[in-house]
């Protein structure tokens, strides 16, 4: 009799491990790319300029590798609009994220010397066979600037990669975050280097 | 093999304690401080009205914030969003304070997790109130039935509920002319 209960209770314990395995089998795990960027904002050139993202990209959900065969999904655009902002604003004096809709009228309303378009291309990797938190990131921020008149001024791309060997977060992605923080201490160097940019106030 | 189980089980459908991530500031909230010529400010407390306020669970677990509480959340999360903006000053005669009205937070949906903020806040200046509102903010998120991918959705959609709040108070046209330059 108690043979055979155990026989059923490993039986249950096996079900339940492969019912878990088949529910959790490539698993997407909703996370946040926290940039933490926050840069000083009391040496700007004292001009207006934009940034353009489209709804379509704030909206946009990206799926990347993680570990255990795990994947991990975030809205890179939204998360990391916060960083852009704060990259411009450390440059320039007046920062506008600049609509869809009604664009070439907000430009001159706002009198917009330039307009940053970024794209952003992430990656991820882990080299944990066990736990799902990714141990590696990649971040690319590619910047177009567009003068009032909509002709690209500039192009340039940055990249940062972070790695971790600890500090598993089921929620955020700290390899993401020293990821951002590469990428966005070149772009704002690009910015503060570049004499185009420098001189704009007096335009 | 028994406990292997159980402890899979569990992870499935949660019954674990989770922690709100550290507050991000959002886009929208730093757009309405940034180009709006505000003054620098000061955040003070921001209380609850009722102990309530601080009693959370999501499938099962406690939840909690990295602050000491949901109010201290709330009030940290108004005083990075200042400070990102480059305009937090303990030293500023204009104080931002508040009370933590409604908390209510549900994370056990299948498909759908949502909370329901609410609070009262005002602006002192010297001690005089110059500003006074009360916000409430909704939020829903994609939720799911595994406790391990929708306690960390649930934990991410209470972030994004609070700077729902804390964008419905900066951008409202009274608190910004309070505080206008």
């Amino acid at each position: 009799m108690i043979t055979i209960l155990a026989r059923k209770t490993r039986q249950l314990a096996s079900l339940t491990i492969l019912g878990a395995m088949l529910v959790m089998a490539g698993c997407a795990h909703p996370v946040s790319l926290r940039a933490d960027v926050n840069y000083p904002s009391d040496k700007t050139v004292d001009t207006a300029v934009g940034y353009f993202i489209s709804d379509a990209n704030r909206k946009l959900e990206v799926t990347t590798p993680a570990g255990g065969g795990d994947k991990m999904r975030y809205f890179p655009y939204r998360d990391l609009e916060p960083a852009i902002l704060s990259t411009l604003g450390s440059v320039f004096r007046k920062v506008y994220s600049v609509p869809e809709t009604g664009r070439a009228a907000y430009i001159a309303d706002h009198h917009l010397t330039f307009v940053f378009e970024p794209v952003l291309t992430t990656d991820s990797s882990s080299h944990s066979a066990i736990f799902w938190p990714a141990t590696d990131f990649d971040l690319t921020i590619k910047v177009t600037a567009l003068n009032p008149a909509g002709q690209t001024v500039w192009n340039q791309e940055f990249t940062g990669h972070g790695h971790v060997d600890k500090g598993r977060s089921l929620v955020d992605v700290p390899p993401a975050k020293a990821a951002a923080a590469e990428a966005f201490d070149k772009l704002r160097k690009a910015l503060m280097d570049d004499p185009q940019f420098q001189e704009s106030a007096s335009r | 093999m028994q406990r292997i189980g159980m402890a899979v089980l569990c992870l499935m459908l949660g019954a674990c304690g989770a922690v709100a991530p550290k507050y991000t500031p959002s886009a929208e909230n730093q757009l309405a401080l940034r180009n709006s010529d505000l003054v620098h400010v000061n955040v003070g407390s921001i209380g609850v009205s009722s102990e309530t306020i601080n009693k959370a669970t999501v499938r099962g677990g406690k939840f909690s914030t990295p602050s000491a509480s949901f109010n201290a959340y709330l009030q940290d999360s108004i005083q990075t969003e200042l400070s990102q903006a480059g305009l937090l000053d303990p030293a500023s005669h204009d104080v931002i304070g508040g009370t933590m009205t409604r908390n209510d937070f549900d994370g056990s949906g299948m498909s759908v997790g949502t909370a329901d903020l609410a609070a009262d806040f005002w602006i002192d200046h010297d001690g005089k109130r110059i500003y006074q509102g009360q916000k409430t903010a909704h939020f829903e998120w994609k939720s799911s039935f595994a406790g391990m991918t929708a306690i960390p959705a649930a934990a991410q959609g209470y972030m994004q509920a609070v700077q729902k709040l804390v964008h419905e108070l900066l951008a409202d046209p009274d608190f910004q002319k309070a505080l206008h330059k």
